[in-house]
């Protein structure tokens, strides 16, 4: 399938409970897009990306990714960092990227080890081992090493340093093709501004604004971030 | 996909599990060297020679724990690798890789018998090295050709035995679905899963026990029982047998098929 939209959400709504973790979203995202998905904590971000992985099951709607229900298609053209420590402790992260590289078609290896290499993580520690944000890099070079038609990074810069922070965004820029789409869900919206070609702002699982972010400061006169504060002020 | 999922998996099982069944036998070699160490000291001084005595002791008891650690920590593990694996953490891997869930349950299943197997081997096994000398080996070794020589004259007890085999191998593939269904239907609970999945085990437990009783009543009503006691007993045996293989694979598939609903309609990781 090959179809220009990337994603769409049509009534996708989720509870868990009585409780509404997304309402009747509908969303369209087209290819070569980095999309931000933006909204307080507890707003529907992870929801709606685990809805896109298939992690979740939907309450109301679908969800399409390139055409097709989340399957084993769809998961071999998404590549998907969670917000959570989600790789085996045990092993080593020469381990993962055999790991990753065994059932992912498009993982380049070399890429990863130089990735490795750049931050100065040796392949042969374990997981274990690692502070935090070193297994929090290492999940994020695994991921940023397939070439994948989408990324779905859940929070990718929440629990790292600023240096490695700047370091995720370049990679993230620098490293996907041309017709894939990144969407990055996070609160931190100064630091990811720069890279950003439309934001979606959810709130209590309700979808409030989906705009580029050329949009919001020609017509707004403002930035995201302060677009954000203004939205969402307590 | 399956080979390498399979790769994994016995990766994953085997680093835990293999020493603990390696652990066995050479406890077993220690306690039998300690036995015929001590046997010779008895026999060759005068009093005394207790001087292993103790050791021997312990080792037995270590022997004896080993045994039982080795089937508890395969049972548990083969839970936790069920669901820690595919319901915890872990599973943002696993089903976010494009595999489909018939391969994650097939290639859980097959390890988890397999370790089963390997786990009665490994105690088997430390029985015979500490139990069996020179002459008993011998004669387990005689058995064999003998087994098979009455077996040719008999075909009918090869056949028995390789029904048998297949019930027992069906049995435990439809006893490991169980549990995992059990673990997929308390993951449908909102809360206390832990608990749900173990209602469900109890739960199933009942409805097994409901269906033979219907199976019979069923068998009673329609005369059944009457075909079967009017065949020569050989195909009796032989029609018995097979019932038992269709009854538990059939289980043992409805296991597996709404196990594989649960994670495929059902799925909430959180």
């Amino acid at each position: 399938m090959n179809t220009n939209d990337l994603i769409v959400c049509s009534g996708l709504t989720k509870y868990f409970g009585g409780v509404k973790a997304l309402a009747d979203l509908n969303l369209t995202i087209g290819r070569g897009r980095i999309v931000g998905l933006l909204g307080p904590n507890g707003s529907g971000k992870s929801t709606t990306i685990k809805l896109m992985n298939g992690l979740l099951t939907p309450t109301h709607g679908e969800v399409r990714i390139d055409g097709e229900a989340p399957g084993v298609y769809t998961h071999s053209i998404v590549s998907y960092l969670p917000e959570r420590s989600y790789l085996n402790d045990w092993m080593k992260a020469s381990q993962l990227i055999d790991f990753f590289a065994d059932f992912y078609k498009d993982f380049d290896k070399k890429k990863a080890y130089e990735m490795l290499k750049a931050l100065d993580i040796s392949p042969a520690d374990r997981l274990k081992t690692m502070s935090k944000g070193t297994k929090e890099k290492v999940q994020l070079i695994l991921v940023m090493s397939r070439a994948a038609q989408l990324y779905l990074l859940d929070e990718p810069i929440g629990g790292v340093d600023p240096a490695t922070r700047d370091y995720i965004l370049n990679t993230i820029l620098t490293n996907y093709s041309e017709n894939a789409t990144v969407m990055l869900s996070t609160h931190l919206i100064s630091d990811i501004e720069r890279v950003l070609d439309e934001v979606i702002f959810l709130q209590k699982g309700q979808l409030t604004l989906h705009e580029t972010v050329d949009d919001i400061r020609e017509s707004r006169g403002k930035s995201v971030d302060a677009l954000f504060r203004e939205v969402f002020a307590c | 996909m399956l080979r390498k999922l399979f790769k994994y998996e016995w990766r994953a099982t085997s680093r835990v599990l293999l020493p603990l069944y390696g652990s066995v036998l050479v406890m077993a070699i220690i306690n039998r060297l300690f036995a015929t160490i001590n046997m010779h000291m008895l026999e060759s001084a005068t009093a005394g020679g207790l001087s292993f005595g103790l050791p021997q002791v312990i080792a037995g008891f270590v022997y004896g724990g080993l045994i039982i650690a080795s089937f508890i920590v395969t049972f548990v593990l083969l839970i936790q690798r069920f669901y820690k694996s595919l319901l915890g953490d872990e599973g943002y891997l696993m089903f976010t890789l494009p595999v489909t869930v018939t391969q994650h349950i097939w290639v859980k299943t097959f390890v988890a018998a397999i370790m089963c197997v390997l786990s009665g081997v490994a105690t088997l096994l430390s029985v015979f090295i500490l139990a069996f000398n020179g002459q008993n080996w011998l004669s387990l070794l005689k058995v064999f050709p003998e087994a098979l020589q009455m077996m040719f004259k008999e075909p009918h007890l090869l056949g028995y035995t390789v029904e048998g085999v297949v019930w027992c191998v069906a049995g435990m593939l439809a006893s490991i679905l169980s549990v995992y269904l059990c673990i997929a239907i308390g993951h449908l609970a909102k809360r206390h899963r832990v608990a749900a999945a173990v209602g469900a085990y109890f739960g199933l437990s009942v409805v097994g026990q409901v269906v033979m009783f219907l199976v019979i009543t069923f068998a009673d009503a329609t005369g059944f029982d009457f075909w079967f006691a009017n065949m020569a007993p050989v195909a009796a045996m032989h029609a018995g047998m097979l019932l038992l293989i269709v009854l538990t694979a059939a289980s043992g598939a409805l296991f597996f098929f709404f196990t594989r609903l649960i994670l495929t309609r059902r799925l909430n990781l959180e």
